[in-house]
């Protein structure tokens, strides 16, 4: 059983992954409305739920929030000695959604498709940074990570990924509310292995 | 007068949005592309370009050594990061080769950012 010590850390660890995550939706907002020049979106209110560290026996679709049969996965390892990796998922009508505030309505389903990848990738990358730069400046140390790998799976995938991993799972939901008609929710994983929790909390208290 | 000036990214939409934007506020200059820090330097030798923009996380070597590279032989190119990954350290790397960190994402107010750094504003 985790002592009440231990839990106050986690619970510092949480209060900075919101502060990522708050910073990353901030980052998409700005990614739809100010991104394209032919944009026509205003300012994109959003909301952050409180992270939470969610043990390997616990993972499933409804713990992690998983409410959609496929999702567009983005993932980044820290590459420094911490063993984590960051992840990005959103389902595939917000991606194609998002797409479509950023591109424009004009843009055809070919080009859609072609530019699909493409754009989750960079979105990946903007969100994801964004926490891991969040964690990197409130541990004291840089964290290193490797390129964004954009790939799609299924809900029973990604879940069966996580418990084959034997980490625990840092998550985070986001929700923006792009018009009166239509909203769009992501997630925001951290998995990490109990020595690297360890070591970020640790950091974290210091 | 018009300029030259290099777009170094990975990512297409990144490279697509600076294009766009740069074109909207100066449509004289002319816009090159590059997708690697390796592939920055060469072209840098062949094309001679006014400014340059560079990615940090990109295949290969990292933005922040090609930029140092391209600094330390043509001092007189203005460069800015274009980056996401705006930890404090690659803050610090950019400070420290005379040039700033512009976070992503792209958008006009952050090109105008770049601009006006070119400009020497």
């Amino acid at each position: 059983m985790n002592t009440l010590n231990e839990l106050h850390h986690y619970d510092v660890l949480c209060e900075t992954i919101n502060i990522g995550a708050t910073r990353a939706v901030q980052r998409l907002g700005k990614f739809i409305t100010e991104t394209s020049p032919y944009s026509t979106q205003q300012e994109i209110p959003f909301s952050v739920q409180n992270a939470e560290l969610i043990q390997l026996a616990d993972v499933s679709p409804s713990t992690l929030l998983l409410d959609n049969d496929v999702f567009g996965v983005v993932t980044q390892e820290f590459t420094n000695d911490m063993n984590a990796k960051a992840m990005l998922l959103f389902s595939e009508e917000s991606i194609l959604f998002i797409m479509r505030q950023i591109m424009g309505e004009e843009l055809d389903d070919e080009m859609l498709q072609e530019l699909e990848d493409e754009t989750l990738c960079e979105l990946g990358n903007i969100m994801i940074n964004a926490c891991i730069s969040s964690l990197a400046d409130a541990v004291g140390k840089p964290i290193p990570s490797s390129l964004p790998q954009c790939e799609h799976k299924s809900c029973a995938e990604l879940v069966n990924m996580i418990k084959k991993s034997e980490n625990v799972v840092v998550t985070s939901h986001i929700a923006l509310s792009i018009n009166e008609r239509h909203s769009t929710k992501g997630e925001i994983f951290f998995l990490m292995n109990s020595d690297t929790l360890e070591s970020i909390t640790n950091a974290l208290r210091n | 007068m018009s300029k030259k000036v290099l777009v170094v990214d990975d990512s297409k939409i990144s490279r697509m949005f600076i294009r766009q934007h740069l074109i909207a506020k100066r449509p004289d200059w002319a816009v090159i592309e590059a997708t690697t820090g390796e592939d920055a330097i060469r072209i840098i030798e062949e094309e001679l370009p006014d400014y340059c923009t560079m990615d940090i996380n990109m295949p290969g070597m990292l933005g922040t050594e090609a930029a140092k590279l391209i600094l330390e032989t043509h001092p007189d190119i203005r460069l800015v990061i274009f980056s996401a990954n705006d930890q404090e350290n690659y803050q610090q790397d950019a400070s420290e080769m005379g040039t700033i960190l512009i976070s992503k994402p792209v958008t006009e107010a952050s090109v105008i950012q770049a601009l006006d750094y070119f400009a020497g504003v």
